[in-house]
Formats: C-alpha cells, sequence, structure tokens
C-alpha cells in the first residue's frame, strides 16, 4: 500500500513537470521556427535591399550607354569611333527592320575589322537566330515609340554577356555592355563591410555570377568557398543568372532562439517541480497519517471485539443455563431471558461480522475446510434463531436435502445463514413466514433462504451487497444494521467457491447460497 | 466420561462445567495450562476443553504436551481468537475442533456430543468412561442409539445426552421395576454429585419434553410417587 501511495505521489511530481516541460519544448521549437523565419526574411530584406541597388546601378549604366548611342546613327565610321571611345560598350550593332545586320557590315571582308569580327563571333547566336529581330517590330506594335529599349543577355565564354538594344522606328540599335565597366559600377555602389540591418553584423552577402564565382562579397563572417548560403536571392532581370547570397554561422538560428528562454524554462520548472513535490510529500505525510489512524482504528475495533467475546460468553451461557433452569415455566422471566439471548446472539453476530469484515480488509479472510452435515449447521442456525422467530411469529420452514457430510467451513455457512435469517426477521417479519430449503448438485450445496415480506426493488438487488450499504426506505427506518452482513455473507460465500444472489421473486426476498462442498474424501 | 476443563475465566470455567455436569460428564477443571497439565496426567480424562490464551503455559503448548502423551485423546479449543491462522494452527497441532467465543450452550452440547460419539466409536478401554452398550434398544415407539447419542421416532431424531442415555439404559434394563431416586444418581450422576432430588426431577422433567409425545402423560418415563421412576413395557 505504502510503495502504491509512494508510486502514485512520484507520478504526481513527475507528470506535470513534463507536461510542462514538454509544452516549455514546444513552444522553444515553435519559437525557433518562427524566429528562423523572421530571420530569413530579414535577410532576404537584405539581399532585396540590395538588389535594389543593383538595379538602380543597372539603370543609371544603361542610361549612360543609350546616351552615347544617341543620336542614332548609321554611319559606320561615326559607330567604330565610339566604339573606341565609350567606356561602357564594347561593340555597337545596328539591324534593319528585316533584322538584316547593317553594322558591323557583313559579307564584305575588306569594311569589318578584326574586333569587329571578334564581336560578331561572339554575337553570332544573336543574329543567326533573329533574336533582336522581333525587337523593333514589337515595340512599333505597341506605340512605336522611338525610345523603345530592352537588354538581351546571352551566355558566351565564362559567362553571361549582356546587350543594350534601342529601336529608333527604323533601325534597331545595340551597345554590347562593357563587362568588366559594368562589374566595377555595380560594385562600386555595393558596401565595403555594413550590413542594413544590425542584426545581421555577424553575416557575409556575397554577389555571385552564373557559374557561383564569387564577384564581390562584404561583411564581417568569414565564410568557406563551398559555404552553402543561409539566405539566396537571384539578382533582378537582365541579371537573373547572378545571384545574392547570406552567409552566416552555424549557430545563427539556436543562439538567436534559445538562451535566456531556454534559462526561464528550466528555472519555471524548477519551481513547479518544487512546489508540486512539497504538496505531494504534504499530501504523502497526511495519507500516512490516516492511513495509521485507520489501521489503529481498525485494530482497536479488533481489539475491542475480541474483548467482548468473553463477557458476552458469559451473558449468553448463563442466560441459556438460566432459562434452561427454569422447571416451572414463568411467562414473563421467560420472555425477559430469551430477550437477554436472544440479544446476545446479537452482538455475537454483529462481532462476528465485525471482524470478518475486519479480515476481509487486511485481506486475511479465507475458509478452512472440515468435515461437516450441511443440515445439521442450518439446524443449528435455525435452534439459535428459534426464540426470535417465534417471539416475531415467523412460521420457519425447514426442508433439508444436502446430505451427507461434505467438505465445508461450518463456521462461515452459519454465519451466512444467519445473516440471512438475521435480515428475515428485521425486515420480512411481516410475512410471518420463512422457508429454508437445502439442495445437493454433485460437488454444489444449493440454500435457499425465502421470506414472504415486502422484499426488494429490482434495482437494490445488486447493490444491497456492497458494503455498508442499506436500502433507503421505510424498511430499514427504525431497523438497526451495520449494512456489512450481506457484503461479508457474499464474500464468504465465493472464497467457499459459490455465491449468494437474490433471486427474483414474486413475493418477500429469495436468497440462493451455492457453497462448493466436495466430498469428505477428497479433504483427506 | 471425565472431561478435563482447561479455562482461565472463571465464570466460563465455571459456566462449562455446568453444562458439563448437566450432561453427565465428569468434569476435573483447571485454571492455567500448567494445571491443566497435571491434572490430564493424574486424571487421565477422555477428552479435553482447552481455552488458548491462558497465563503461563498456553493451550497450543498443553495441546502438543498431550499429544505427545496420547495421539488419540479428543481435543476441543476454547478460544476468542477466530483468526483464520489460529484455527489453522490449533487443528495442526492436532485439535478435534474449535468452539468460538462468544458461545451459546446449544453449541457447545452440540460440539461435545460430537466428540462424545467419536469416543465411543473409540472405544477406548484405557480411558474413564464407563462401560457404555453401544447398542441400540427400543422403548415404546422410540429407537434409543447409545453410540450416536440420539434417538430415533420415525423420520424425527432427538439429539440426546450422555446422561440421557444413562438413565434410559438403566430404565430399560429395570424394565417394569421402579427405580429408586437414589440409584438412579448414583447410576447416573456419580457419586461425586450429592443426591438432589429436584436436579434429578427437573433433569426427568426436561428429558420428558424431548422425548415424550406428551409429556404430561408419560409413556416412557412414568413418575412412581414416592419412589422414583419406571419404564413400563407395554
Amino acid at each position: 500500500m505504502r510503495t502504491k501511495l509512494i508510486i502514485i505521489l512520484v507520478l504526481i511530481v513527475i507528470t506535470p513537470l513534463a507536461i510542462v516541460g514538454w509544452l516549455g519544448a514546444r513552444i522553444v521549437q515553435d519559437e525557433q521556427v518562427v524566429l528562423e523565419h523572421q530571420l530569413r526574411e530579414l535577410m532576404r530584406g537584405q539581399l532585396r535591399a540590395v538588389d535594389s541597388v543593383l538595379g538602380r546601378s543597372l539603370e543609371r549604366y544603361g542610361q549612360a550607354v543609350l546616351d552615347e548611342m544617341r543620336p542614332f546613327s548609321v554611319d559606320s565610321e561615326e559607330l567604330r569611333r565610339r566604339s573606341r571611345l565609350s567606356p561602357y560598350v564594347v561593340q555597337f550593332y545596328v539591324l534593319d527592320e528585316q533584322g538584316q545586320l547593317l553594322f558591323p557590315p557583313v559579307g564584305t571582308t575588306d569594311d569589318v575589322t578584326a574586333s569587329e569580327r571578334e564581336s560578331l563571333r561572339r554575337t553570332s547566336q544573336i543574329w543567326d537566330g533573329g533574336v533582336l529581330a522581333g525587337a523593333g517590330q514589337a515595340a512599333e506594335g505597341s506605340g512605336g515609340v522611338a525610345a523603345s529599349t530592352g537588354w538581351h543577355v546571352w551566355y558566351w565564354g565564362d559567362g553571361i554577356q549582356m546587350m543594350l538594344w534601342a529601336h529608333d522606328g527604323e533601325q534597331t540599335h545595340a551597345a554590347e555592355i562593357n563587362r568588366a565597366r559594368l562589374l566595377a559600377d555595380l560594385i562600386a555602389e555595393l558596401p565595403e563591410t555594413d550590413m542594413l540591418a544590425p542584426e545581421l553584423a555577424e553575416g557575409r552577402i556575397r554577389l555571385a555570377d552564373s557559374a557561383g564565382r564569387v564577384l564581390y562579397q562584404w561583411g564581417s563572417f568569414e565564410a568557406g568557398d563551398d559555404a552553402q548560403p543561409v539566405a539566396a536571392l537571384a539578382v533582378g532581370a537582365p541579371l537573373g543568372a547572378w545571384s545574392l547570397q547570406y552567409h552566416a554561422p552555424a549557430n545563427v538560428f539556436g543562439s538567436a532562439v534559445t538562451g535566456g528562454f531556454l534559462l526561464n524554462l528550466a528555472a519555471a520548472l524548477a519551481v513547479l517541480g518544487a512546489a508540486v513535490a512539497g504538496l505531494s510529500y504534504y499530501f504523502y505525510r497526511e495519507q500516512s497519517r490516516e492511513m495509521h489512524e485507520a489501521a489503529q482504528r481498525v485494530s482497536f475495533v479488533n481489539q475491542v471485539s475480541h474483548e467482548l467475546k468473553t463477557p458476552l460468553t458469559n451473558i449468553r451461557m448463563y442466560a441459556e443455563l438460566l432459562e434452561k433452569d427454569l422447571d416451572q415455566p414463568d411467562e414473563r422471566l421467560q420472555r425477559h431471558l430469551g430477550v437477554i439471548v436472544s440479544e446476545s446472539q446479537r452482538l455475537s453476530r454483529l462481532i462476528g461480522n465485525v471482524l470478518t469484515f475486519s479480515r476481509k480488509q487486511r485481506e486475511t479472510l479465507e475458509v478452512r475446510r472440515t468435515p461437516g452435515v450441511v443440515d445439521d449447521v442450518l439446524r443449528s442456525v435455525l435452534d439459535h434463531f428459534g426464540p426470535a422467530l417465534e417471539a416475531k411469529q415467523i412460521e420457519v420452514r425447514f426442508e433439508p436435502g444436502a446430505g451427507d457430510s461434505v467438505s465445508l467451513d461450518a463456521d462461515a455457512v452459519e454465519q451466512i445463514v444467519g445473516n440471512l435469517i438475521s435480515n428475515v426477521e428485521k425486515y420480512g417479519a411481516e410475512g410471518k413466514r420463512m422457508e429454508i430449503a437445502s439442495r445437493r448438485h454433485g460437488d454444489t450445496i444449493e440454500i435457499t433462504v425465502a421470506d414472504r415480506g415486502p422484499g426488494l426493488p429490482p434495482r437494490e438487488r445488486q447493490r444491497i451487497f456492497e458494503p455498508f450499504y442499506r436500502v433507503s426506505n421505510t424498511l430499514t427506518e427504525g431497523v438497526g444494521g451495520t449494512g456489512m452482513g450481506l457484503a461479508i455473507s457474499r464474500d464468504l460465500a465465493r472464497l467457499h467457491g459459490g455465491d449468494l444472489e437474490l433471486l427474483a421473486s414474486q413475493q418477500g426476498a429469495r436468497f440462493r447460497l451455492t457453497l462448493e462442498c466436495p466430498p469428505v474424501e477428497q479433504l483427506l | 466420561m471425565k472431561v478435563l476443563i482447561a479455562e482461565d475465566d472463571r465464570n466460563i470455567r465455571a459456566g462449562l462445567e455446568e453444562i458439563l455436569s448437566d450432561e453427565g460428564y465428569e468434569t476435573v477443571v483447571a485454571q492455567d495450562g500448567t494445571q491443566a497439565l497435571e491434572l490430564y496426567r493424574r486424571e487421565s480424562p477422555d477428552f479435553v476443553c482447552l481455552d488458548i490464551m491462558m497465563p503461563g503455559v498456553n493451550g497450543y503448548q498443553v495441546c502438543r504436551e498431550i499429544r505427545r502423551a496420547d495421539p488419540g485423546v479428543p481435543i476441543i479449543f476454547i478460544s476468542a481468537k477466530s483468526e483464520e491462522v489460529d484455527k489453522v494452527l490449533g487443528l495442526e497441532l492436532g485439535a478435534d475442533d474449535f468452539i468460538l467465543k462468544p458461545f451459546g450452550v446449544r453449541e457447545v452440547l452440540a460440539r461435545i456430543r460430537a466428540v462424545t460419539r467419536r469416543c465411543i466409536a473409540r472405544d477406548r478401554p484405557e480411558a474413564n468412561q464407563q462401560s457404555l452398550p453401544r447398542e441400540p434398544f427400543r422403548m415404546d415407539d422410540l429407537e434409543i442409539l447409545p453410540a450416536e447419542l440420539r434417538a430415533r421416532r420415525g423420520d424425527q431424531i432427538i439429539d440426546l445426552s450422555l446422561r440421557d442415555v444413562k438413565i434410559l439404559q438403566l430404565l430399560h434394563r429395570a424394565s417394569g421395576q421402579v427405580v429408586d431416586r437414589d440409584t438412579m444418581f448414583d447410576q447416573c450422576w456419580g457419586l461425586s454429585h450429592v443426591a438432589n432430588s429436584r436436579t434429578l426431577d427437573q433433569h426427568i422433567s426436561q428429558l420428558r419434553k424431548r422425548i415424550e409425545l406428551d409429556p404430561k402423560q408419560p409413556r416412557i418415563i412414568k413418575t412412581v410417587h414416592g419412589a422414583g421412576y419406571r419404564y413400563e413395557v407395554a
């Protein structure tokens, strides 16, 4: 019992701690996810800011190139001169309305310089595919604005090449961008070390080209060449093949989320654990004290019950002897003695029930079989109750049929049948009749005790066998009883391999007691 | 038939002595275990009634000693200790029966008679029981079964005490003749009892209630005024 109690108390302490700990861990996890998400958003925001810087820089670059393209010219010498002088453009190109290359002049080897030949080779996929042929048509279709411009990007050599085109209504003019100058101009716009957000000060931003090569990087964190970015963003068109990457230390999320939160959680768990443990200890001490007091009470009742037996024996024995000694029947004296005898018997049954219940509580109740005749036991019990039943004018009909000696606990059977007859005396007296019959079926003895009193409603049939339960109606009002008799009687019957049941009956209460009583030979 | 009663409570001891004497037993009483062993050795009783909780030597120890001397003598334990373990211990020590306090006269009588039947069945030659004829005999419509301490009339079974059987045997042997009070007292109560006609008359009156169909018009035990009692064969 004590071990069970300790286990329960330990569970009481551990369970809330486990639940709170689990909830805390879930909160930490959720917090981690939220913070990680927020941090990633911050990183992406940082990268978007950088991207917009790049976008603006590219726009300015494009404007500078357009300025060099204007006024639009188809004159080869003029275009060659512009190419030589321009820091932004490597080569100018001009296409007619059909997309045919007007400059550099194709097909006439004398007019094309070596540099132009190289340029044409570099851009052949554009001209062969007629990629820019549709640019002028599209511009005309959409309103025919002379200054319609656009970027064209293609791959050549070790990366992307860029071309800015503009349509003047007749021809398409294109300028191949000086990559080195463009990159230098872009980088010049980017910060050297500082981050926009202070939370990202520990990181590093990289601008990488289409092959993943780092074009430029800044920030305090030293990331390896093959390090994976925490966040990445493709640079806006036309540099969509480039990417912006944010690199940070591996614990950038962990250290941001846990720390103080876990410390607080641990402190809260410790306080909760201490409080629950304290409460549990208090309840354990209270429970132990109550159990100790209950054990003392049981022990006291047990002791008192035993101590009552000797004086009770004397009262009962001498009353019976006195009754026997009356040679001249004196009705009044007989009646008085009858009361003493029957009340002492009642007290005996009560003490017997208290002690049996006490043994049941201490789990020491058992049956002890010896050879005996069931009908003799029944006769003996009826004999005890004779005067009491007679006083209440209850006619007894006994039909013995249990046969010869069997293996049984006569005291247990006497106690069970005594309780049943006592109930008839208390509750069924108005029926004026009690029937007791015994039968034997193989190793089973069946005893029925029936009265013709008011009986019991069906809903009470099981409850009457519960300890201390008493039927709450006029039947029990003014009638004494502890509510233990039927409970311990059923326990004893079951220990004896049988049962005690209340049968359905049209009138009165009808109990059936079954007992497993093997022949005496099996006992030996 | 001699019975040793060992019980430390004075009143219970006296009550048991009275019940057993009334039944026709010769009694010797001890108030503790040591005295019980002493009396057992001196008196050689036919059976023993032992209280368990006695000062000094307790009932279990007395039982063990008696069993060592005579494994066959019937022993009945009388106790307030109803715990199963007590019963088991008592029965394992060789007790024949248990009478649990609080007990009534009828219960004591039933258990004593059961043990007496076993004693008669064993017919111990060394014991104090006077030769009690065991053969059944008839008196009017009543069949007396001495070995069972019972009488039978048709389907009706009547329990008899040892003394009842002795009285009926005495009257049956002297069928038709008057048995005077002194003879009956000597033969059925024993010399140790002081002759008391009131005791005798009371006993006969109680016996008639149980064995006669009409106790006021007795057919088995008839009173011969101023002389004694007689059984007349029809």
